[in-house]
């Protein structure tokens, strides 16, 4: 199963389920055209024979035996409607998991795969939730809109059939009536869709809100300054606002429902009050009224509310689909889905060309013309003001992003032609925010070398020296013990001890290029130099890059690399740096007198 | 910690007077739209009968065309009152539903305002409140469908059952034999879904968190750049496959329950149309009556299904969150009396020891510690040491379990909250970056008083905040997922202190304020505070060690104890923990 970049329309919907569960989706199909045509037509012919047989037998003119036989007719058509109707439930369901099971996967993968400025882009990122957030439901929705419809224009056609015989303009009246009722329901539809993507805005405030008054996070702030009733006056203004708007949208819907019911059934009388003369004179059989009247009231009902139900959904798709047809589109990173490459490169260089980015939702260069050169076995520092552009330079040199200009140069190739997996296995970074994996404490360290073999036995010594010894040793199943709340027996751990297993995670790769960003903001002094300590240790015959606050760590650096507004504006040892009286001198002495 | 435990019964009796007390004219006239609308129904079938009877008598000649119509106009009004009061109903219903969840849902957090901060460090607990949290809109829907079996179904049924009664007596088995298989269908099917929710309820948790690190933002970058792709979609696609199989097992079971059960209503409307067709026979009721209700038969099943199916069902599915949210209203709160505060008394902890809910060990064990008015104290320790604990037992945020505190002359046990937190203010470890205005973001603090501006401007250049574009006022959005601009870690670090400010204060807290904050900005965060602590009672809480320079006396602790005190000198004297992380850290400046 796929979904390839096209433009998508609320018609997919049938088109990709019959893709996924072609012969579930055929079985739908078939019975719900059978229904249709029993739970019309037949019964009303059935309850006809059966009334007139049994008016027949009360005015004397009959057996009483007679009407055994359409009894039995009678009880044959509807049971044979009820059995269908089940295994109509259950088809259905079937063929919902189906999709489900080949649909999701597939999603997944895109979404896994796009290029990484789509992810940090607001507006793309909204639009990738909205896609992603249900797809199957959606789409099993359009495709069960599209059977009903079906199934109700089979059953307005056997009525027509029905009625023709006696009053064959009724049958035009309908289905002229019917058409602007199919359209207002298209039309609010999409008005729904819109409304709602309107109202989400009020949704998202009010949802905000609501975790600020009942999340843990804010539980400090929340009681001292004791703020829970104005937060919540401002919670109810959110709330009515978007209560209104969404009311405006259920009011016109049902408007449009009941409305063109009403309308219907106008009609549906005027056919009655057409129909007496010829059961006067004889030429239509009482039972036969009451079979057409009770089959046409019947389908109005369904016509009502279930049609424009349904017309409304299949317009509610057609809108999903048109952020389909945008998500699918979205440009993809290649091999972004890689693991690393078994065996890092040899890494001699990294040199930065004047280099000049921006994020794509904003209009000022983060990475103004940034120039420097990271040379084999050196351990490099990169400090500045934050926002200065630090995390960034980490993003471009290991690939994540691929539009910037000037030149990124790995042992003097062009950065962006080399393969993912390639600078996967050439860097290790651990970000700032990194990522806490709800898995085994073994799984979250070895994840730092996901291609080695005998990856297991190295597990225990880097955790050794990232200092998780006491912590391995107060886990109930030690270190395969799953971490975090997902799974039954997972345990909580503190985020100084979370922040050991990512150094483990780097003192576990064999990539060349160690880079470490903020690697000690979650931990103690005596717990931050003893992770100095080890990974002293441990840079020997690597290349390292730190950026860190903590000015001390420059210590372990034999180059510094001070960065602001986007270019590097000092650099050198410390010092050649200290001699400068420059930013870095002022940083440095301003920690350097607290201890003084 | 109390088990959820009430019954079926008990949950019900406190639910009905909740959802009174929030909407009391809008539930009643609910009320009375289900009530029109079932006797509509049954009118419809009456209207029915009368307007078949009279075809039936044109058919044999004894009805001319003007007594149909009359039967046929009422049929007519009576169809179109019908939908007009349907769709009333929809409305009505959505329309006061949301409402009332609103206001149940302000109940909630008001209620919140009472329970002990302690309890959200309690995964019991929040997880309960996360329930709770489902229960709002649930405890609403499970009032009107209460309601709507009351008043709609029950009396529906009751008005049909009278008027079979008065066409024939026997009529009535036809309900009885429609309520059985209905009924049973129901019990069985409740009790399949039930273990399927069991079964799946963990995966499903399992499923969506793999998911989570595939593709949302949190872990989107690492997972691409470890390359851990492979091994966590095995993980997802294994718990996918896992409850997709329970999912499809569960609804076959229930398929062929329901075939079974087909089987059984269509021998029973097969009785009930053999019973009508008997009773017509025998001159006991008109063809016209049994025509209208043979075609209302279809209608009766398919109400007392839908009865079951859905609304038991839907009540069977969310009772348990109601019951969360009932529990969660009755916990009792902290309460006390009213005081005021008198600094002039310091702040006097006497043998303090604090265990957090769930745990074994004291987080803070046997302290003694006295705050004069106007003293700064610094507390330094290891991460897990107790600081932040002790801090919030000094603030009266938590009560201890052992001693007392008694805070500005007032004892935090015996002391209302509000009056205790009234001369406090704190800049917290995890302070919030709300997503609003930049005069909400200070005003928050102080939210209850009147919005004075100016101190706001005040404070704001108290703390330094600046920005780049001239732009900024207090009327600007902090938060760029509802438009508005976004600020750096040290930008709202300093936002973070104003926002300290702004609230009138004998006592302030600076909770390790720098961890993100380059080195510059830092030492002027610190020298800040030290001039905006002056003459009042203040606790710095700190790694920093150089930091400590600014408190009159520095406390050392240690696994929940105090261990050392004295100020920077003395204590760097002795051999000790202070003396080994100051060490630690100044060694990387020595160079």
């Amino acid at each position: 199963m796929n979904i390839p970049q096209k433009t998508y329309k609320a018609i997919d919907a049938l088109k990709l389920t019959f893709q996924a569960s072609p012969f579930c989706a055929t079985i739908y199909a078939l019975l719900s055209i059978i229904i249709a045509l029993t739970s019309t037509a037949a019964t009303t012919l059935t309850t006809a024979n059966f009334v007139d047989t049994a008016i027949v037998i009360l005015q004397g003119e009959g057996h009483q035996n007679d009407i055994y036989l359409p009894l039995i007719l009678l009880m044959l058509v509807l049971g044979v409607n009820h059995t269908l109707n089940s295994f109509v439930s259950l088809v259905s369901s079937r063929t919902s998991l189906q999709l489900q099971h080949k649909l999701t996967p597939v999603m997944v993968e895109i979404h896994a795969s796009l290029d990484f400025k789509h992810i940090e882009d607001v507006k793309v990122w909204e639009l990738i939730s909205r896609v992603s957030s249900n797809p199957v439901s959606r789409i099993i929705n359009g495709f069960s809109s599209y059977m009903q419809i079906l199934i109700i224009i089979l059953r307005i056609i056997s009525v027509l059939v029905l009625i023709m015989t006696h009053v064959w303009w009724a049958a035009i009246l309908i289905l002229i009536f019917s058409i602007p009722t199919f359209w207002l329901s298209m039309r609010a539809g999409k008005k729904t869709y819109q409304a709602t993507r309107d109202a989400e805005k009020f949704n998202r405030r009010t949802n905000y809100l609501d975790e600020v008054l009942t999340g843990r996070d804010s539980i400090e702030e929340r009681s001292l300054f004791g703020y829970i009733n104005s937060v919540n006056n401002r919670w109810q203004e959110q709330f009515e606002s978007g209560h209104i708007l969404q009311l405006k949208v259920t009011a016109k819907q049902l408007l449009i429902a009941k409305g063109s019911s009403i309308g219907l059934n106008s009609i549906v009388m005027f056919i009655a009050l057409v129909l007496i003369s010829p059961v006067i004179t004889g030429q239509l059989s009482a039972g036969m009224f009451m079979g057409i009247i009770g089959a046409v009231v019947a389908l109005i009902y369904q016509m009502g509310w279930m049609m424009s139900g349904s017309l409304q959904t299949i317009a509610s798709t057609g809108e999903y689909m048109k952020d389909l047809t945008v998500f699918s589109t979205l440009s993809k990173t290649a091999d972004a889905l890689s693991q690393p490459d078994l065996d890092p490169l040899n890494f001699c260089s990294a040199e930065f060309r004047n280099v000049r980015f921006k994020y794509p939702s904003n209009d000022r260069y983060i990475i103004d013309g940034l120039s420097f050169t990271l040379h084999n076995g050196n351990h490099y520092a990169f400090v500045g003001k934050n926002g200065s552009g630090k995390t960034t330079i980490i993003k471009l040199m290991t690939g994540l992003y691929a539009d910037y200009e000037g030149e990124i140069l790995i042992n003097g190739k062009e950065l962006r032609t080399y393969k993912q997996s390639t600078l996967k296995a050439l860097f290790s970074v651990v970000y700032q925010d990194f990522a806490k994996y709800y898995i085994s404490l073994k799984e979250n360290i070895s994840f730092g070398d996901i291609s080695g073999r005998n990856v297991h036995k190295r597990v225990f010594e880097a955790a050794k020296s990232a200092g998780l010894d006491e912590t391995i040793d107060n886990l109930k199943d030690h270190i395969d013990t799953p971490l975090g709340k997902i799974k039954e027996n997972g345990q909580d751990i503190s985020g100084g001890q979370w922040q050991r297993i990512a150094i483990a995670r780097s003192l576990i790769s064999r990539a060349p290029v160690k880079i470490l960003d903020e690697p000690t903001a979650a931990l103690d002094p005596i717990a931050e130099s003893q992770i100095y300590a080890d990974y002293e240790g441990l840079m020997y015959n690597k290349t390292t890059v730190f950026i860190s606050h903590r000015l001390g760590s420059t210590k372990l650096a034999n180059e510094i690399l001070v960065i602001d507004n986007g270019k590097i504006v000092e650099r050198g040892t410390h010092e050649k740096l200290m001699t400068k009286s420059g930013i870095y001198y002022d940083m440095f002495e301003a920690q350097r007198s607290w201890y003084q | 910690m109390n088990k959820v435990n009430y019954s079926f019964t008990r949950l019900i009796l406190r639910i009905i007077p909740m959802q009174f007390r929030a909407l009391p004219k809008q539930t009643i006239v609910f009320i009375l739209i289900n009530v029109i609308n079932s006797l509509s129904i049954t009118a419809g079938i009456i209207a029915t009968q009368r307007l078949f009877d009279a075809i039936t008598h044109a058919a044999s000649g004894h009805l001319d065309f003007g007594g149909c119509v009359i039967p046929l106009l009422v049929m007519t009004i009576l169809v179109f009152w019908q939908n007009v009061v349907d769709g009333i109903h929809d409305f009505y219903s959505t329309v006061v539903r949301e409402k009332s969840s609103a206001i149940i849902r302000t109940m909630l957090h008001k209620k919140l305002q009472y329970i002990e901060p302690e309890k959200f460090e309690d995964t019991i607990f929040l997880d309960s409140l996360n329930k709770a949290k489902e229960g709002i809109l649930p405890l609403t829907t499970i009032c009107f469908t209460l309601i709507s079996l009351l008043f709609f179904e029950g009396l529906y049924f009751f008005s049909v059952g009278m008027y079979l009664f008065n066409l024939n007596p026997i009529l009535m088995i036809t309900l009885i034999l429609a309520f059985i298989p209905a009924l049973l269908l129901q019990v069985v099917r409740v009790k399949i879904f039930t273990k399927l929710e069991k079964q799946s309820a963990p995966l499903r948790r399992e499923y969506e968190y793999y998911k989570k690190t595939l593709c949302d933002r949190e872990y989107y970058k690492e997972t691409r750049i470890l390359g851990a792709f492979k091994f966590l979609y095995k993980l997802f696609n294994n718990t996918l496959f896992l409850l997709i199989r329970y999912q499809w097992k569960a609804e076959r079971k229930i398929a062929l329950l329901q075939l079974a059960l087909n089987l059984f209503t269509f021998v029973g409307m097969g009785m009930s149309s053999y019973l009508l067709f008997v009773s017509t026979m025998s001159g006991e009721i008109t063809v016209g009556a049994f025509a209208a209700v043979f075609s209302a038969l279809g209608q009766i099943f398919n109400i007392m299904f839908g009865m079951f199916q859905w609304e038991l069902g839907n009540i069977n599915r969310n009772i348990g969150k109601v019951a969360n949210f009932v529990f969660l209203m009755d916990m009792p709160g902290r309460t006390g009396v009213e005081d005021t505060y008198d600094f002039t008394k310091g702040i006097v902890a006497e043998n303090i020891s604090f265990t957090y809910p769930g745990k074994d060990k004291p987080a803070v064990c046997d302290v003694s510690l006295s705050i004069a008015d106007g003293e700064t104290i610094a507390i330094v320790g290891e991460n897990g040491a107790g600081k932040s604990t002790l801090v919030r037992l000094l603030i009266g945020l938590y009560c201890p379990s052992k001693g007392k505190i008694i805070v500005a002359g007032m004892d935090t046990m015996l002391t209302v909250p509000s009056a205790i937190y009234k001369g406090i203010s704190g800049v917290f470890q995890k302070y919030q970056r709300y997503k609003m205005t930049l005069g909400e973001n200070v005003t928050i603090s102080n939210a209850e008083d009147v919005l004075n501006e100016s101190r706001v401007e005040e404070v704001l250049k108290k703390a330094s905040v600046e920005f780049e574009y001239d732009d900024v006022g207090l009327g600007t959005m902090l938060s760029p997922e509802f438009n508005g601009i976004d600020l750096s870690g040290g930008q709202w670090q300093r936002l973070a202190i104003a926002r300290g400010l702004y609230r009138e204060n004998g006592f302030i807290v600076l909770d390790e304020p720098t961890a993100a904050i380059d080195p510059i900005e830092e030492t002027n965060i610190y020298t800040q505070f030290k001039q905006l602590s002056i003459g009042k009672c203040a606790i710095v809480v700190t790694h920093r060690l150089g930091s400590t320079k600014l408190a009159h006396r520095i406390v050392v602790m240690d696994d929940g104890k105090i261990v050392d005190t004295g100020t920077h000198d003395e204590l760097l004297s002795r051999p000790g923990k202070y003396a080994d992380m100051w060490n630690s850290q100044a060694q990387w400046y020595k160079r």
